[in-house]
């Protein structure tokens, strides 16, 4: 064959290379692989501690990774972000990155580990393992592992419940007096944690649980219990008559992104605006800065499922047929590996969120992605039930030791005379034991490397020269037929189906160009082996600029061509370029003939 | 007036003033300051009393703003001092700066927003293909080009009745295309289009969050909500300043005129889209006052998505009244003796036709259903075109028909003489349809409910105008429509420049565009509808600061009437107290009520909750009606001659420490709460 084509990605070549010095390692087939950071992720870490970890890694693999401040949280504490790249095939804007990140909700710790886990894994794993490697030369990742750090820092510092610090701390007046954080919850009896308060009552709703009394169960319609529930561990101290009414923050960051973003009489929590808090600013701000981010993952816990966007039922129209082929691609692949998890939507099989971060993601910006619901009670007794009191009882005795669970304190409080304090720690639920903790760091890793390995890649397909014109010119004459296609052969298209119907950011771009090479028109085809061609809107006027608002499909390909004037053996230049896929570029010799495939 | 023009003349007026106080609110993208006027008697204190807030310029075309907020500023400085004792005045006379002085440059541009550079054409450059003022008359007009060749597909064609204006063809008229428009300009990008990816832009107008409209780059929403340090200014500049109790915007919007609906909802059924149902008796006074006070007569109907003066009422609570300060005037036509002759009535008003004595509910009424989403129908449309023509005899009995894609549904019901309310019922798919059905004016309103789940509202206008006079709508002969041009109100605007000369309109004249050949140049003057000529500003301003001032005069007028003491027993008080609103405003819209966006007036008792035998320790009050009282009430098990405190938190009234006894002769005393109590 005489045609000449110069395949010119110097990245991918360079990555081959490195692969090939370092395929040895990845012959260390199921040990944990080599790391040259040593962490524990039998446990948990709080604010600091995990500061210290990202130094580690940062210091670690200064070849892989970087770390950087992106702004400072209400109460000053740095928003450490990780960018992990390798450089040596691009810098990191130019490859498509996946943005992951982890306590929004700052009681929802496991998702700062989990987020930990995901760098120094794949940090570890470059030149040791094969699809890693490959991974990591090909794409980008923006790592923000604690999105509120005061909460984060707050939860492991002071007692809290399972459930508190969701919000960040700007002081907040909840109760419309004034007064502003003036009425949390109190450790009355000291454990470290908030636990819960019950009241001897005649007219009681619950009963202790003959056979294990620390069990309080709800008495039946007919009957009167003896004890009834009262509220968190606190007291009225602003002395309204109400308890740990205005705790600390109160307001709920994943409800302040601009997408379908509510006032706060319809959407609790959602702040003044979109990005009111400086963490949400900084975290919005790094995004719109980075288009080339191609997928998204937040972290949170707790319930074991995947969950995808509209927040909002009158959104579900918004979501073309094909982003949701994507998203159960994804998201089916996600609950084989994540036993016990679901794959769901979140306003039909959760709950409405107005302004969600994955929302305004694959809303507001059109990037694939999910949001992470951590642990799930399914895996305490791993049969995918969730299990009993008693059962929930005896694994806490059994399998942790009672370590989960405060003893039932009698207590004289305040306003409500004698009490039981006690229960569970702030460690009781919501979040997976120790020995767990690894395995569900890992099994999400997976499903996040099955999500990046998935973001868009393209490159030049099947391509045909041949001569153009009226059959009896043909011979001689200078106008040239070029067809191309390009392919992608990943889940993700390098446009969403909702960032073309909303015209988001900046359609692909198709260009031709070269020496003494006069394009006179182009088009698209719907297939290579359609015989008239589509015209592009801009053919008559720019025809060597092809703009495509639908980009290339997932699994699938685009089919161009274009007319060209040029002499034979001319040189010609064709390079493709899209936000959300790295750019690609060849240059190819008129003369007739056929590349059947991009591999060189 | 320029900004640096607008800088020496705000100074001049804080020099000029020991009331008014100069500052900013930041600054533009490009540095220009945003300036805040506080007209106060005592700015140690201005922002713990009530305020009223002036806010121009938002909209770059909309010079009028910046000019007629610095003359109310000047006019009530000069002539109304005595206000400043008790109300603050914000005056913000030019949000947009930056963008208004690209159209004060060498070229009027007719730009709205800020300069923010966005790729208004999404090809991957930025602001690459602007307009050009090829005629160099120093002003962007239109081009229009007649007979293009096959390549370019026409659109327009000129009015028949105007042949300076452009229209869109109307096939039952037998018209056909012609024209191309195309904004001043040469295609400088080589796409084929022309002036498609000019200077910035981010409309401030449509930069906020009540009902953003997400992804209308082309339309200026911006990619976030307050994403121009201009609009997060602005709306900083609000939330730090809760003791604002009225807001008047001038600008391109107007809820005087035209008072917004309040029965529409958005998407999200808990959001308005114009006022709140309670406070639609608020608003309508509100215009009333309006028009009695600035004699204005018209103003157009703009989009209010994402706009301030909306998301002042619609999220922070706030009275806000927007005005466009100016409205197409009238053209004195000296009558032809033809005219005179026949006594031909003089041109209707659009906005106040006459009334009507035919049945309020007769005619033909278009409009849309909006249709609910149904499962497995997520990709139907969800707007369906309806048109509902009813004819009503003897005033009561109602037939009619409801037309839409999905074919025509018979209607009939009766109903009171002169009522404009019906309930018409039909049959759609052998099942039963129920349609009460209420017009009010031009507007016709209806709920649909048959077989399918949940009501569908229809929402209409009139078409063609009020019906005829006449004791039947079936069987008399209508007069055929009066014939004019597509566009009466830019008929109108043409007719009124005509009448000074042709300011606001350039003929059109032909050019050789080096890139479509021949084609002309004209059209209005950007801006010329938002501006009156110069030596209306005064007259204008001087009805904008009577209105300022009517307004402020009606704001809250709190007062604390009490606390009244009894002795129920020894050791046993009953005490009551009232804010009173002397004011006619309330202290919150309904709306404001609703969202709770603002601290409410609270009273805070010092006894201890134990001793409380009746009524909240912390006493809140969302809204406290004009000419109204607030009542607190409790029963106090307190020692005879206890001292108790009540604080009382306002931001319009100023915080305050009540003290007195339990006692029936207690004496009351009353003082600003200290800083470290509030």
């Amino acid at each position: 064959m005489n045609t000449f084509f110069n395949r010119s990605n110097l990245f991918i070549a360079g990555a081959l290379l490195l692969t090939a010095v370092f395929a040895p390692r990845a012959a260390l087939a199921q040990q944990q692989i080599d790391s040259r950071v040593d962490i524990a992720w039998n446990r948990y870490y709080d604010f600091e501690e995990c500061e210290q970890i990202m130094r580690r890694l940062a210091d670690a693999y200064p070849e892989l990774l970087t770390l950087k401040s992106i702004g400072k949280s209400e109460q000053g504490r740095d928003m450490w972000l990780m960018i992990l790249n390798n450089p040596e095939t691009g810098p990191h804007e130019d490859k498509p990155a996946m943005w992951i990140d982890g306590s929004i909700h700052a009681n929802e710790i496991q998702s700062t580990e989990t987020t930990l886990y995901s760098i120094w894994y794949l940090a570890s794993a470059y030149g040791q393992v094969k699809p890693l490697t490959e991974l990591v030369d090909r794409v980008a990742f923006y790592f923000l592992p604690i999105v509120n750090p005061d909460g984060r820092a707050a939860w492991f510092e002071g007692p809290a419940t399972p459930h508190m610090f969701r919000s960040g701390l700007r002081p907040t007046d909840l109760d419309f007096d004034g007064r502003k954080d003036e009425d949390g919850p109190d450790d009355l009896t000291e454990t470290g944690s908030i636990n819960i308060m019950w009241r001897p009552d005649p007219h009681g709703t619950h009963r202790r649980n003959p056979k294990d009394p620390r069990i309080f169960e709800r008495v039946g319609p007919d009957e009167t219990g003896d004890w009834s529930f009262a509220g968190w561990e606190g007291v009225d101290r602003d002395g309204d008559g109400r308890r740990n009414e205005d705790g600390p923050g109160g307001y709920d960051m994943n409800r302040n992104w601009p997408s379908d973003w509510q006032p706060n009489h319809v959407q609790r929590g959602a702040g003044d605006y979109p990005f009111s808090y400086p963490e949400t600013r900084a975290v919005g701000m790094f995004i719109l800065d980075h288009p080339n981010i191609a997928a998204g993952q937040a972290y949170h816990n707790t319930g074991g499922m995947l969950l995808r966007g509209p927040g909002a039922a009158y959104n579900e129209a918004i979501y073309p047929r094909s982003d949701i082929q994507v998203y159960d691609k994804l998201g089916k692949a996600g609950e084989e590996m994540l036993p016990h998890y679901n794959y769901w939507v979140i306003h039909a099989d959760l709950y409405t969120v107005h302004g969600g971060f994955v929302n305004w993601l694959a809303e507001g910006l059109g990037i694939i992605s999910f949001t992470n619901e951590l642990w799930t009670d399914r895996r305490i007794l791993q049969s995918g039930q969730n299990p009993t009191a008693e059962q929930r009882m005896r694994w806490q005795d059994r399998v942790l030791f009672g370590q989960t669970f405060d003893d039932w304190q009698e207590y004289d409080h305040p306003e409500l005379g004698p009490v039981l304090i006690g229960g569970g720690t702030k460690f009781s639920s919501r979040t997976p034991p120790p020995f767990m903790l690894e395995e569900e760091c890992h099994r999400n890793f997976a499903f996040t490397v099955f999500h990046a390995m998935n973001m868009p890649e393209i490159s030049f397909g099947w391509t045909e020269v041949k001569r153009a014109g009226a059959p009896g010119n043909a011979e001689g004459s200078d106008l040239w037929r070029i067809t191309l296609e390009i392919d992608n052969k990943r889940i993700i298209p390098t446009r969403t189906g909702i960032a073309a119907q909303r015209g988001i950011g900046t359609p692909d771009r198709l260009t031709l160009s070269g020496e003494g090479v006069e394009v006179v028109a182009a088009g698209t085809l719907g297939h290579r082996f359609d015989r008239t061609m589509t015209p592009t809107q801009q053919s008559p006027h720019r025809p060597h600029i092809v703009l495509s608002e639908d980009g290339v499909p997932g699994e699938g390909r685009r089919t161009y061509r274009f007319f060209v004037r040029a002499a034979e053996g001319a040189e010609l230049t064709l390079r493709y370029t899209a936000e959300k896929a790295r750019d690609i570029e060849t240059t190819i010799r008129i003369e007739e003939g056929v590349i059947e495939s991009a591999e060189f | 007036m320029n900004h640096d023009a607008l800088r020496d003349r705000v100074r001049a007026v804080a020099r000029a003033n020991r009331n008014c106080d100069l500052s900013t609110i930041g600054e533009s993208r490009e540095g220009r300051e945003l300036f805040l006027l506080t007209l106060s008697s005592d700015h140690a204190s201005a922002h713990r009393r009530p305020a009223l807030l002036i806010t121009a310029g938002l909209d770059g075309r909309h010079w009028l703003g910046a000019e007629t907020a610095a003359r109310v500023a000047e006019r009530i400085l000069d002539e109304h001092t005595e206000m400043l004792d008790e109300l603050t005045i914000y005056v913000i006379p030019r949000a947009n700066p930056d963008g208004t002085e690209l159209n004060f440059g060498p070229v009027n541009m007719g730009n709205i927003g800020t300069l923010r550079p966005v790729d208004l054409d999404r090809d991957g450059e930025v602001n690459e293909d602007g307009p050009n003022d090829l005629d160099g008359d120093g002003v962007i007009t239109m081009m229009r080009c007649a007979n293009p060749p096959l390549s370019d597909t026409p659109t327009h064609l000129p009015d028949p009745h105007e042949p300076r204006l452009m229209k869109t063809p109307d096939w039952s008229k037998g018209e056909r295309a012609t024209h191309i428009l195309y904004t001043e300009g040469i295609d400088e990008d080589g796409d084929g289009r022309i002036a498609e990816d000019g200077p910035g832009f981010v409309d401030l107008d449509r930069n906020f969050m009540h009902l953003w409209p997400e992804h209308d780059t082309a339309g200026g929403a911006g990619p976030y909500q307050l994403s121009e340090p201009e609009s997060l200014a602005l709306a900083k500049f609000v939330f730090e300043h809760t003791n604002i109790a009225m807001a008047i915007t001038y600008g391109r919007h107007d809820n005087m005129i035209n008072v917004p609906d309040h029965r529409g909802r958005d998407t999200n059924r808990r959001i308005v889209t114009g006022i709140d149902e309670g406070d639609k008796a608020l608003y309508d006074e509100l215009s009333k006052l309006f028009k009695e006070t600035t004699e204005q007569k018209r103003a157009p109907k703009e989009d209010i998505a994402g706009s301030f003066h909306a998301w002042l009422y619609a999220q922070r609570g706030v009275p806000s009244v927007a005005t466009v300060v100016w409205g197409r005037p009238d053209v004195e036509k000296p009558k032809t003796d033809e005219e005179a002759d026949n006594g031909e009535a003089p041109r209707e008003e659009a906005e106040e036709p006459a009334a009507p004595a035919a049945d309020p509910l007769a005619g033909s009424w278009s409009g849309e259903i909006a249709l609910p989403m149904m499962e497995g129908m997520e990709d139907a449309p969800r707007r369906l075109d309806v048109t509902l023509n009813l004819e009503v005899t003897d005033g009561t009995d109602v037939a009619g028909s409801l037309t839409s894609m999905m074919g025509d549904i018979e209607l009939s019901g009766t109903k009171d003489p002169g009522s404009p309310a019906v309930t018409l019922t039909g049959q759609m798919g052998g099942a039963v349809i129920t349609i009460p059905a209420t017009a009010a004016g031009d507007d016709l309103r209806a709920q649909i409910t048959g077989p399918m789940p949940g009501a569908m509202t229809l929402n209409a206008k009139r078409e063609g105008g009020p019906p005829d006079a006449g004791e039947t709508g079936a069987g008399t002969p209508r007069p055929a429509r009066k014939e004019g041009p597509a566009d009466a109100e830019a008929a109108a605007w043409l007719e009124y420049s005509d009448s000074r000369g042709g300011v606001g309109f350039v003929e059109w004249t032909t050019f050789d565009h080096p890139q479509l050949g021949e084609v002309e140049i004209g059209g209005f003057v950007p801006g010329f509808t938002m501006n009156p000529p110069a030596d209306e500003l005064d007259g204008l301003a001087e009805k904008q600061a009577a209105f300022a001032i009517a307004l402020a005069d009606k704001r809250p007028r709190l007062s604390v009437q009490g606390p009244d003491v009894k002795r129920l027993a020894s050791g046993l008080y009953d005490v009551r107290i009232a804010i009173v609103n002397d004011g006619w405003l309330p202290t919150r819209t309904a709306m404001g009520a609703r969202a709770r966006a603002m601290l409410p007036t609270v009273l805070r008792l010092s006894t201890p909750i134990d001793n409380i035998v009746t009524g909240e320790r912390i006493d809140r009050a969302w809204r406290i009606d004009g000419l109204s009282r607030h009542d607190a009430h409790w029963i106090l098990a307190v020692e005879d001659g206890a001292t108790i405190e009540i604080e009382l938190l306002d931001d319009q009234l100023g915080d305050r420490l009540i003290r007195f006894t339990a006692d029936e002769n207690t004496t009351v005393d009353m003082t600003d709460l200290p800083e470290d109590r509030r």
